[in-house]
């Protein structure tokens, strides 16, 4: 059984997400989401039962019954959150179930709550034994006479006890309504089949602990069938390393062909290389997951937070379908989470504050994922209060991250707040304003080769733009020599190539720096900092950007510009700083990747 | 095969949902132009159903419907009622109407009520 676990642990949490999702739909007033969460409780539950869980059996059974009845209703915000709490409850199960394999919980509380919620229709079930569901057409005519003769048809084979609506809501013409009623259910079924305009009707007989209607077990079935396979992203990092090493032996062929002239040869290499190339452009898509994976989960956590700092807000998401690759996508998942706490609790005003600026009371949050070109770009953006140039500058100066009269543009005190150690909030909230964060974020996105810019204007909004590259697992990058070994630096990282010589290469107060059309640029000389050069004079000095500063990085020469595969370091290596993997070229030689903000970012390389 | 009793003060009705009943299998007993004739004719003839017109001279349809369910408390009648009249057809279905059809009639939508209400 414990073979299953995993994916059962995983599909559930899964439904967990959707319901999640589908109670923010609830909430705004879009009554088909409970069927969606109605089935996916039921899928728990049914999950469970055979995997043996029957704490949480019994409680989504619960939570489904509450459910059932809820379509009839309105729904309250208070439901909403006691709901809510239940998919938190059934993920602390699965916590549980993960890391003990046991589903004790104490769920006591929760239950009596959705009971209470759930009491009415408890009430009727006491002395009745039939729930009667009706759907009428919605191109019925007249549907409050339906209704009644609905009704009058039923009581002259049953009795009614109650019905949900009213009885007068009914005749009114709804267009569903329940009946709780005391009698044979054949004839009820009998009864109704001769009435026409009915879309449906589901006759239950109410016992304790019944099973829902058989024939609504299976209208659910039909609905989510995947056509998508399960796969272990690890399969995929495999896979996606064996064709790295094709695309090496590739290389090698390329030079053994080359190297005795034999044609043939080439041209199977040719077909080969056509092969490796769509097999590895497959894979590259079969790693690209859609940004909705991760960012389903945002809705939830802005509308948590907005009540509890009592804010108002209306969140969207644009560009769901857009994919990222699953590595990149992951990582990305906390930092933009903290940019939405950021713009949910710093951005955003209160509602007086904001009725006082004359904005309508309700902020605006706006999370967008798009391709444009060879990138992919994600926005944050809020209509809030806008980032204040001056209370930043003033709060850098004071915390000793600029000094009194350095000249800054308003770009780059923007960035400040991506400092470590920044934070303008005056008292720091429990959600954000720990210092921490910000330069995460920024580390994060560099880290995965992109970049990230601020556009705000103060008392109209921020609006933050992170710009990633679809794939980490491959990059395009400047292969460069450095004493005779080859390196690999990310070209999203490389601004322009410069030749050295002793013209524009200068020492001032013992440090180097590149004089580029006027502009002194730290250099650095890789030979030194890895301890292994001869100081040549010249060269070539690659101009980077190092937290919004250029450096200059310089080499002995560049080799070539390729696509190479990165291959992370791990183990013990996975320590090492300046360096963010390996790659192995066409000739088998291993290439270190340079990791530009970790290489300089530190004081010392070791 | 089951028999109509068309009950309208209209010709022209009494036409058109004869040809409707007629092309959907249903063999037409008899016509009534008011609600005595109705009650008359169903002593006379027993149809299986009745479609019952509302507002005609006489005797109105609510007043036959009762008449007829006098004579038959099993009889099948389904009212024929235009928008705006909804309370009398809620009336009459309180006094034991099992249908009704709504002018101007659609054709599938009176086959099907007029079906169900005879159980074919």
């Amino acid at each position: 059984m414990s073979d299953y676990r995993t994916e059962f642990l995983q599909e559930a949490r899964e439904y967990v997400e959707i319901m999640n999702q589908c109670f923010l739909r609830l909430e705004k007033g879009e009554k088909s989401a409970i069927d969606e969460i109605f089935r996916a409780v039921h899928t728990i539950k049914g999950m469970a039962g055979f995997m043996g869980y029957k704490n949480l059996e019994n409680f989504c059974h619960k939570l489904e019954s509450v459910l059932d009845d809820l379509k009839e209703r309105d729904v309250r915000e208070e439901i909403v959150d006691a709901l809510l709490a239940c998919a938190d409850k059934i993920s602390e199960i699965l916590d549980k179930i993960e890391s003990e394999n046991c589903d004790e919980a104490d769920c006591q509380g929760l239950i009596e709550k959705i009971t209470e919620m759930d009491g009415k229709a408890e009430k009727f079930t006491q002395n009745v034994n039939l729930k009667i569901k009706i759907k009428i057409c919605e191109d019925c005519q007249m549907k409050g006479v339906r209704n009644l003769l609905i009704l009058e048809t039923l009581r002259s084979v049953c009795k009614i006890k109650a019905t949900e609506p009213e009885e007068e809501k009914i005749e009114e013409g709804c267009e569903s309504f329940t009946i709780y009623a005391e009698g044979d259910p054949k004839l009820v079924e009998e009864a109704l089949e001769g009435i026409s305009e009915i879309e449906k009707f589901t006759v239950n007989e109410v016992v304790p602990e019944a099973k829902p209607g058989e024939d609504k077990v299976e209208e659910r079935k039909e609905i989510k069938k995947s056509e998508a396979v399960r796969v272990d992203v690890r399969v995929l990092d495999a896979i996606m390393n064996l064709i790295g090493e094709l695309v090496i032996a590739r290389g090698r062929l390329l030079q053994i062909a080359s190297k005795h002239r034999i044609q043939e040869l080439s041209e199977v290499i040719n077909v080969m290389d056509k092969s490796i190339t769509s097999l590895q452009d497959e894979v590259m898509k079969l790693r690209m997951v859609k940004v909705e994976n991760v960012f389903n989960k945002f809705p939830r956590m802005v509308r948590d937070l907005s009540r509890k700092l009592g804010k108002k807000i209306d969140f969207t998401m644009d560009g769901l379908d857009t994919e990222l690759d699953r590595t990149v996508l992951d990582e990305m998942s906390d930092a933009i989470m903290h940019l939405l706490r950021n713009a949910v609790d710093h951005g955003i005003e209160s509602p007086e504050e904001r009725l006082a600026a004359g904005k309508c009371e309700v902020g605006k949050i706006r999370l967008s994922a798009r391709r444009e070109r060879n990138n992919v770009i994600i926005e944050i953006e809020d209509d809030g209060r806008g980032l204040d140039i001056e209370k930043i500058k003033k709060k850098a100066i004071e915390k000793g991250l600029i000094s009194e009269n350095s000249k800054l543009s308003d770009e780059e005190i923007k960035m400040l707040i991506f400092v470590p150690g920044f934070s303008t909030k005056d008292v720091p909230t429990e959600i954000s304003g720990r210092g921490v964060g910000m330069d995460v974020v920024k580390t994060t996105v560099e880290r995965l080769g992109g970049s990230l810019k601020i556009i705000s204007e103060k008392g109209k909004g921020t609006k933050i733009r992170i710009v990633l590259p679809p794939t980490v697992a491959i990059i395009k990058s400047l292969l460069v020599r450095i004493d005779g070994q080859t390196y690999a630096v990310p070209i999203s990282n490389v601004i322009e190539a410069v030749y050295v010589d002793s013209g524009n290469y200068r020492k001032i107060h013992g440090n180097p720096f590149l004089l580029v059309r006027g502009n002194l640029i730290p250099a650095f000389r890789l030979s030194e900092i890895f301890g292994c050069g001869n100081g040549n004079e010249n060269g070539v000095g690659i101009i980077v950007e190092r937290e919004g500063e250029k450096v200059a990085l310089v080499v002995d020469a560049i080799v070539d510009q390729q696509e190479i595969v990165v291959k992370p370091l791990t183990g013990l290596l996975s320590k090492v700083r300046g360096f963010s993997g390996v790659t192995i070229l066409g000739d088998g030689t291993v290439a270190p990747i340079i990791d530009v903000a970790s290489l300089l970012g530190g004081e010392k390389f070791g | 095969m089951v028999r109509v009793l068309i009950v309208d003060d209209t010709a022209f009705m009494r036409k058109l949902l004869k040809n409707i009943l007629f092309s959907a299998g249903f063999d037409i007993a008899g016509e009534a132009e008011n609600g005595k004739q109705a009650v008359e004719l169903y002593k006379q003839l027993k149809p299986d159903l009745v479609t019952m017109d509302i507002v005609m001279p006489e005797m109105n349809g609510i007043e036959a419907l009762k008449e007829i369910k006098k004579i038959d408390p099993s009889a099948k009648v389904v009212m024929c009622t235009a928008v705006g009249q909804e309370q009398m057809v809620k009336m009459a279905i309180k006094l034991g109407a099992k249908g009704y059809i709504v002018k101007p009639f659609q054709a599938p939508k009176v086959i099907e009520e007029l079906k169900k209400v005879a159980r074919v």
